[in-house]
């Protein structure tokens, strides 16, 4: 437990110190290029040193990668909005394309996330056995490809990193996966790479019809320099919706997430439903709205509905699944429809709502997750039917599954609940002000999904956590969670009450982004 | 004192924190935080009230917060209320907590997660007091839910029984669907006014309805969706059905949660938001005939339950219905007064009978009797709990019920005459079903010899807080003493309003129908159950179907238990199916079939003969050429 | 040599590819059809010696070529024999027909 411990702490510091200095002096260290490198580095460490330091290193480098997250946060500069910690460094100059890095309020709050989730994932894969050098390569390069996804201000970039991001996904899956896992990794790909073929169609098309030719997002977002014409945003934007909502599972194109998680190991799927998925409704905000506001304002009200049957369908679905992975996948894509919709609502609440979501939904999900992957590892089966009264052999995780599944409800006091009420609050202000009656019929059936998710979740927790146990052995054989297994999810957990109990850094955060954005495109009103 | 007001739920929720991650393995350092931080809280409970108590009547409004989270135009606040309903809410809350903590040290002595039972209740306790001294309509709501946890985790404490989990999980459920609607009233609130502030949103609603910019059926509205709220939490007809399956989760929490305090945060949340219940006289008829309807439903089916905890569970059903009703028909003050003796006696009443379940391990109240001989302290206690419930002068009951009767009486709303007979009728109910429970369990002989040779009564730990109980049951109501009147002149809304009553006298033959209903009910209940003169079961068997209906509660568990079946998991089905096999097996196994198909047809091509390849090649270079040339 | 017209080497070139195509296309053994490679290369050759001959002397490029051509079709060589001394080893036969490992 002490080197452990000490692994944490001492990187932690280190990068505490060595960013501290770095942000108040000259330049010396660029923040967010090492919060990508770093990943990468660590995947060579691991690469070539024993295998039984991978997971030290890989420790090491991601509480590193916290503390410059959480230094990130800090340092960040509240009255200003716009872009900081900018680094630019001009690639194919003739094509426009640029290696543009840069945070504002949303992203800074999304590479917080990232961190967060990777300092977790790399406490939860503590025990993997097979081929551990492998494993932690890969994950120490997916993780790099998704904070250089978050942090490009360059479509090109940006691209790049996704894919980068995604093909581990494949390895992680198809070689560290549980039951169907080819088929799974196979699946979750081909969905992710045909999202991203959507994506790069209207990338391209943005870029030859606009009258500036670059990659550059901040010259793109605006709409005076670019001159796209309302007809081609029209085409567009239902495109690129659909393209970023495949990566965020939008119905009908969810099912890779229920099989793909079903069989993820347990970090994989951590950092995927956590960050990897969360990006689709980030790149909406972030690319999508601001490039083509007049597409967005015409085709938000209808894609909401869509959003709609995805808070309420996936949630209807969750109720009969009969394995416990399923239910908390199918659940992720019932809180992904909550992201759209509040993306949909093209107002400051909702939008900053969905931002929130988006964020606790990462911190969420990975819990959930890493909480399925820890009881699956000690009672060998995920059949619902099988499992019951687990409370009395593991009544700390017992404790934290609760926890887990009431964030997920959307109980005050954790994350969940901050960012419904605001998309909430959002709906109905698209609602009441602009001419889109729609908006006043979608809200009361959005809120209805907050009973469905109370639901699904306490039968889960019934079925499994409560009740008598029902197979003899696990109560012999199974014990409680190890210090080792606890403390990612208890971190994350810590993460989620300091959202809801008090959200006004976070939603400020978001806000430096939304608000700008929100002016620029008027709302539907 | 009012300044550290805030403190009230901070405690408790600190000491929740200490519990469960510091003393979870020491039983006795656990309650002893979780007492001693109730002790206090209560002592500042008692200082925030002479505090209040000092400053000019017109003006006992003391609010103070900071912000939570702020969109523009939007800025939502945690802060303090202090004004004489959330002072009369602190001292239930903290007072009832205190007793219940300390009846507990004995009645969960023997369980093995004591502390974790501590740190629950301390947790409710601090969201309870969270809710009760919220300044706004967000923060109302997150203390509303956060009950509803502690509430979902007491229920269900002892996990391993399915009973329980399934109760648990059905009043979890039963009270989102109210909180739906509490939910949409926020945002609607927050929508309109641009806050959440309880005074800016009275000031708003005020001058929105004297100069016509805000339609008074509009308030009506959001004040109906706040209202689905409270029927959820205060357990009203039709989301009444939780509250008795509640009676799973330990008996203390019982009298503590859906007694005495959070089944009364709904009656609370109304009398809050009293100004936008009584801005349209629509929201007001909803409100008294909800509570209504619920005070007499309940009350017959109390009549016919066997359980020594149900019957009350239905009992507190009923009186809930009471003081909502009292509230709906503008009985502002008499409903608050009710829910403040109620808690006493209710509590009182769920801690003896926990007593005798702790004493008997038994819970069906035709397995005991004669209980008086071997548990006199419980007894004598019981007895003046249920003469407070049913009414008797002078007891708190008497005081509380006879004023909401009053205002029932003498409001004006749709049909009020008809709400006034149900109430009496509801009085008579009372006062039968409480004593039939009293007259079967603790008089008469022992139905069940060998568990009764093992009763004995409870600890001491048990009885002071029944025997304390059971003095406020007498005394709670004489802050009302007619003349005296201390409570309405304290906990009022709009303009002070005394009922005429002068003295003890005129208020005895003002009220002499509900003293005969009560006891008729008594003298009745004692003709079937104590001197069994009349049987009973000759009544239910001459009037089966209706026994029977009673029994079952309406059929209203099987009704909702056929809706979830037939309606949601049937449709959970066929969109598991639709998943499954549409979506996922047609259309993306589908897209996959094909392209695997079209490569398959592709594939003929190529034969592996390099030969002809090389005629393809030569071929397609001469056709080529013959096009160029051409 | 000027006066044999350079028709006449072109229809050597035609009938030489024409041998080689034949035996790339029709000859079984995997010898015979690497040899109908080698005739239409040469044939190439003549070609690019005849045109550089007749039409621009003082060009190198056709040369050139053929000296390129020459040295790949060596390498060539090289490489296919190896690897149908390989299949050969492999099958016991050096029929192309029976090397049909990459049917679809």
């Amino acid at each position: 437990m002490f080197p452990v411990l000490a692994t944490i702490l001492l990187p932690f510091a280190v990068s505490f110190a060595l960013f501290h200095s770095v942000v108040q002096g000259p330049n010396i260290l660029p923040v967010l290029s090492t919060l990508i490198v770093a990943p990468i580095i660590a995947a060579f460490l691991v690469m070539i040193a024993p295998e039984k330091y991978a997971r030290w290193i890989s420790l090491a480098t991601a509480s590193f990668a916290l503390g410059l997250g959480v230094k990130l946060f800090l340092n960040y500069q509240m009255g200003i909005s716009g872009f900081q910690f900018v680094e630019e460094i001009p690639w194919l100059k003739n094509l426009g394309i640029s290696y543009i890095l840069g945070v504002d309020g949303m992203s800074t709050l999304m590479v917080l996330l990232v961190t967060c989730v990777y300092f977790a994932g790399a406490l939860i894969s503590w025990n993997i056995s097979l081929r551990r050098k492998e494993y932690f390569v890969l994950f120490s390069l997916l993780v790099g490809g998704v904070a250089g996804a978050y942090e490009s201000l360059d479509l090109f970039f940006f691209f790049l990193f996704y894919e980068f991001a995604v093909l581990p996904m494949y390895l992680l899956v198809g070689i560290w996966g549980t039951g169907r896992k080819e088929y799974a990794a196979m699946k979750l790909t081909v969905y992710l790479l045909a999202g991203s073929a959507f994506m790069l169609v209207g990338f391209l098309a943005i870029y030859f019809t606009s009258n500036i030719h670059t990659f550059d997002i901040r010259a793109l977002s605006d709409l005076s320099a670019t001159g796209l014409s309302v007809s081609f945003q029209n085409t567009w934007f239902p495109l690129l919706f659909v393209g970023f909502g495949v990566i965020s599972a939008l119905f009908p194109f969810h099912t890779w997430s229920p099989d793909g998680y079903g069989s993820a190991p347990t970090a994989a799927s951590m950092l995927h439903a956590g960050v990897l998925k969360s990006l689709g409704g980030y790149s909406i905000i972030r690319v999508a709205l601001p490039l083509m506001p007049d597409g967005a304002k015409h085709w938000l009200p209808y894609l909401a509905i869509l959003a709609l049957i995805n808070m309420l369908y996936a949630a209807i679905v969750a109720l009969k699944q009969t394995d416990f992975k399923y239910v908390i996948a199918y659940s992720s894509v019932s809180h992904c429809g909550t992201i759209l919709f509040g993306i949909c609502t093209l107002e400051a609440a909702g939008l900053n709502g969905a931002v929130i979501q988006t964020f606790s939904h990462g911190i969420v999900a990975a819990m959930t997750f890493a909480l399925v992957g820890t009881v699956y590892g000690k009672a060998h089966t995920r059949e619902l039917s099988k499992l019951g009264g687990l409370t009395a052999c593991m009544p700390v995780l017992g404790a934290l599954f609760v926890a887990a599944a009431m964030a997920n409800v959307g109980l005050p006091g954790l994350s969940g609940f901050v960012g419904e009420f605001l998309v909430f609050l959002g709906s109905y202000q698209s609602g009441f002000h602009g001419g889109f009656t729609i908006f006043q019929a979608l809200f009361p059936m959005g809120v209805l999904a907050i009973v469905l998710t109370a639901i699904y979740y306490l039968r889960l927790v019934q079925m499994v956590f409560f009740g008598p146990v029902k197979d003899p052995h696990l109560k012999e054989e199974v014990k409680d969670g190890s210090f080792i297994e606890i403390l990612p999810i208890a971190f994350l957990l810590i993460v989620s009450l300091m959202v809801g109990l008090y959200p006004k850094p976070f939603v400020d955060m978001s806000n430096l982004s939304i608000a700008p954005l929100i002016d620029n495109i008027g709302g539907f009103k | 004192m009012i300044q550290y007001s805030w403190l009230i739920p901070a405690m408790p929720a600190l000491a929740y924190v200490l519990i469960t991650i510091f003393t979870k393995r020491s039983r006795v350092l656990s309650a002893s935080i979780s007492v001693l931080t109730m002790t206090a809280c209560f002592g500042l409970s008692v200082g925030v009230l002479l505090d209040l108590l000092k400053l000019d009547p017109a003006n006992r409004l003391v609010t103070f917060g900071a912000t939570w989270l702020q969109i523009s135009p939007w800025q939502a606040n945690v802060g303090v209320l202090i004004d004489p309903l959330s002072v009369n809410m602190l001292l239930i809350v903290t007072f009832i907590s205190l007793l219940v903590q300390i009846y507990s040290l004995g009645y969960m002595h023997d369980d093995e997660r004591f502390s974790t039972y501590y740190s629950y209740l301390s947790l409710f306790t601090s969201s309870m007091l969270l809710l009760v001294v919220s300044n706004n309509y967000l923060q109302i709501f997150v203390g509303w839910e956060l009950v509803g946890l502690c509430s979902y985790l007491l229920i269900g404490f002892w996990y391993f029984k399915p009973e329980a989990a399934n109760a648990a999980k059905k009043a979890f459920v039963v009270n989102r669907i109210g909180d739906m609607g509490f939910l949409m009233g926020v945002v609607t609130i927050g929508m309109v006014f641009q806050t959440f502030d309880f005074a800016q949103v009275k000031v708003l609603v005020a001058q929105g309805l004297a100069n016509h910019t805000l339609a008074s059926g509009y308030v009506a509205g959001i004040a109906i969706l706040l209202f689905c709220g409270a029927v959820g939490k205060s357990a009203q007809f039709p989301l009444h059905v939780w509250l008795p399956d509640a009676m799973e989760g330990p008996t203390p929490v019982s009298a503590l949660i859906h007694a005495a305090t959070m089944v009364a945060a709904g009656v609370y949340m109304v009398a809050r938001t009293y100004n936008l219940f009584s801005a349209d006289p629509m929201s007001m008829t909803i409100v008294a005939w909800v509570g209504g309807f619920t005070a007499i439903f309940a009350a017959s089916i109390a009549l016919a339950q066997d359980d020594i905890k149900r019957i009350l569970a239905y009992s507190t059903l009923s009186q809930l219905g009471y003081m909502i009703m009292s509230l709906g028909v503008g009985g502002y003050t008499s409903g608050m007064f009710h829910l403040t003796t109620h808690a006493c006696f209710k509590a009182l009443l769920f801690l003896g009978s926990g007593s005798v379940i702790h004493s008997l391990h038994e819970q069906n109240i035709w397995k005991m009797g004669g209980l008086w001989k071997k548990m006199k302290i419980t007894t004598w206690t019981f007895a003046i709990g249920t003469l407070a419930i049913a009414g008797i002068p002078p007891l708190a009951g008497f005081f509380s019920k006879d004023a909401i009767l009053e205002a029932v009486r003498d409001s004006t709303i749709w049909h009020h005459e008809i709400l006034y007979y149900a109430a009496v009728f509801t009085a008579f109910l009372t006062a039968f079903y409480m004593f039939r429970l009293f007259f079967v369990v603790f008089t008469g002989e022992a139905r069940d010899k060998h568990s009764f040779d093992h009763a004995h009564e409870s600890p001491i730990s048990m009885t002071g807080p029944l025997m304390l109980l059971a003095f406020l049951s007498v005394v709670v109501g004489w802050l009302n003493w007619p003349g005296v009147d201390a409570y309405s002149k304290f906990v009022y809304y709009g303009d002070l309003h005394l009922d005429g009553a002068t003295s003890f006298i005129q208020l005895l033959t003002q009220s002499w129908l509900s003293i005969v209903v009560a006891t008729a009910g008594i003298t009745l209940s004692a003709f079937f159950y104590y001197w069994k003169i009349f049987s009973s079961e000759k009544v239910a068997t001459t009037f089966k179907p209706l026994y029977l209906l009673l029994k079952n509660k309406y059929y209203f568990d099987e009704f909702y238990g056929w809706i979830v079946d037939n309606i949601l998991f049937a449709l959970s089905t066929v969109l598991k199916w639709f998943d499954d096999e549409v979506v996922d097996d047609g259309m993306v196994d589908g897209t996959g079939w094909v392209a695997r198909k079209m490569g398959g047809l592709l594939s003929l091509t190529q034969t592996g003969y390099v030969q002809n390849y090389a005629l393809v090649v030569f071929g397609a270079v001469a056709v080529i050429f013959l096009l160029v040339s051409f | 040599m000027n006066n044999i017209p350079l028709v006449h080497f072109l229809y050597l070139a035609a009938i030489l590819f024409g041998v080689g195509m034949f035996g790339v296309l029709a000859r079984k053994n995997a010898i015979s059809v690497l040899m109908g490679i080698e005739l239409m290369l040469n044939a190439v050759n003549i070609n690019f010696l005849a045109f550089a001959r007749y039409w621009n002397w003082n060009s190198l490029t056709g040369p050139v070529f053929v000296v390129f051509v020459i040295t790949i079709a060596a390498a060539e060589a090289a490489v296919a024999l190896a690897i149908i001394i390989s299949i050969y080893r492999h099958l016991h036969t050096a029929n192309v027909d029976d090397a049909h490992f990459l049917r679809g």
